[in-house]
């Protein structure tokens, strides 16, 4: 089999893996942070099978907006609220 | 048993973890993750399917895998508002209880 | 497993394992019946493909999915920005709209990478989607991608406390609506001189798309921060309620 093939096959596994343990991780948090590196290597997905314009779009609004949705609904769910910034990542 | 394959077979697996997680958590945010993954999984069968033979593609699953991105993005957003104002009620309703 | 719908923070994501077990046996019966209906399917030569390749030079623009978008399948590029508008409307507060769309209110306590990457990106951000809006018509771009990336400027906006957003204003307001306005507007204007609806006549097709694609990403990229700026801490926001 040839390299890409191995390449694609990696990336397979790597994108079942994530999506894996975005559901059924312990802490909420790092089901998102996994949500958003899923989206990045699906972005590379779309570009390996010539879906060039799939995977701008992916990249700015799958893995951008999305996750950025995600963190800051996280962060009114949280049970102590205080007013943090999304770069303040500390959990609680 | 082309790469083509696999990646479709992926989305089928997508799909399945999607639907799993949406089955069985019980958290409402990783149900919102559930129903995103199960969204990516459709898309990749979709993209894999239309690139299935020679070596042009077929236009038109992009466009709608396209506008499924955007549409999914919206509906994460309405669906992540709804659920803090599920989470504001609970917390109103378990202060009342703890006045009384 | 139905019955508890909750929004406890920690906790495992499981709560019983007699569901996880049944849940998998069942999503493992329906993975298997598909992965083996995948692998007996017989790809067909599809129609609609070889209509595209031989009407590309009819729609204007030269890449084949723009094409599909905006011109073969354009009904269906103007419903998806009414959904996004119906989407937007759903969730924005109805709040003063007569405070400024943006001000500027410099403090102490921002970092300040974040502040100089707000200074420095938003502005090359733009000029990014804008050369994405307009090589959309010969090389992988288009409204969509350029709409994602200008929102993912105006969410970078958001991080610090620098700029105050009001995504109410009236200038917002316009902003969010005139996509969907333009297409319709283009889309009568076509209906009422010609009889047919969304039939770009073959000499002005690529500037019809152009004038489309322009709006629907101001259109696009509002509605998606929009969207983003109502999860915002209430502290934020309650200053707008404030009038």
């Amino acid at each position: 089999m040839e390299l890409i093939g191995i390449f694609d096959l990696l990336l397979m596994l790597c994108c079942l893996t994530l999506a894996w343990m975005a559901l059924f991780s312990a802490s909420l948090f790092r089901c998102i942070v996994f949500f958003i590196c899923f989206g990045l290597l699906i972005t590379i997905a779309w570009a390996q099978m010539g879906a060039y314009d799939v995977a701008i779009a992916e990249a700015a609004i799958g893995a951008g907006i999305t996750g950025a949705l995600l963190l800051a609904a996280w962060n009114r769910i949280r049970p102590n609220r205080r007013l943090h910034s999304i770069s303040d990542k500390k959990e609680k | 048993m082309n790469t083509l394959l696999f990646y479709s077979i992926t989305g089928v697996s997508l799909f399945a973890i999607g639907l799993l997680g949406l089955i069985v958590t019980s958290h409402i945010m990783r149900k919102i993750l559930s129903l995103n993954i199960i969204g990516v999984g459709i898309f990749m069968l979709l993209i894999a399917l239309a690139k299935q033979n020679g070596e042009s593609t077929d236009p038109l699953p992009h466009a709608m895998v396209l506008t499924g991105i955007v549409i999914a993005a919206a509906g994460t957003a309405l669906a992540l508002n709804l659920m803090i104002r599920l989470h504001d009620i609970k917390r109103a309703n378990m202060r009342n209880l703890d006045d009384r | 497993m139905f019955k508890n719908i909750d929004l406890e923070y920690q906790g495992s994501a499981v709560k019983s394992k007699a569901s996880m077990l049944i849940a998998l046996l069942s999503v493992g019966i329906v993975l298997f019946s598909l992965i083996t209906m995948l692998v007996e399917y017989q790809p067909q030569v599809s129609a609609v493909k070889m209509l595209v390749q031989d009407k590309i030079d009819l729609s204007g623009v030269t890449n084949p999915v723009t094409a599909v978008l905006l011109n073969f399948r354009a009904y269906d590029t103007l419903l998806e920005l009414a959904v996004l508008l119906i989407a937007v409307t759903a969730v924005l507060p109805i709040r003063n709209k007569n405070i400024a769309t943006v001000q500027i209110m410099p403090s102490q306590n921002d970092d300040l990478v974040v502040v100089a990457l707000q200074r420095w990106i938003s502005p090359s951000l733009l000029v990014f989607a804008g050369y994405l809006l307009w090589a959309g018509a010969t090389q992988p771009g288009g409204a969509f991608q350029a709409g994602a990336l200008l929102a993912g400027s105006g969410v970078l906006l958001f991080q610090t406390t620098r700029y105050k957003q009001n995504y109410t204003s009236l200038l917002m307001r316009y902003t969010l609506c005139i996509g969907l306005m333009v297409f319709v507007g283009i889309a009568l204007a076509l209906l009422i001189s010609s009889g047919k609806l969304l039939q770009y006549p073959v000499n002005y097709a690529g500037l019809l798309i152009l004038i489309i694609e322009s709006f629907a990403t101001l259109s696009i990229a509002a509605s998606l921060v929009a969207l983003y700026s109502t999860l915002m801490n209430t502290a934020v926001n309650a200053e707008l309620d404030g009038n």
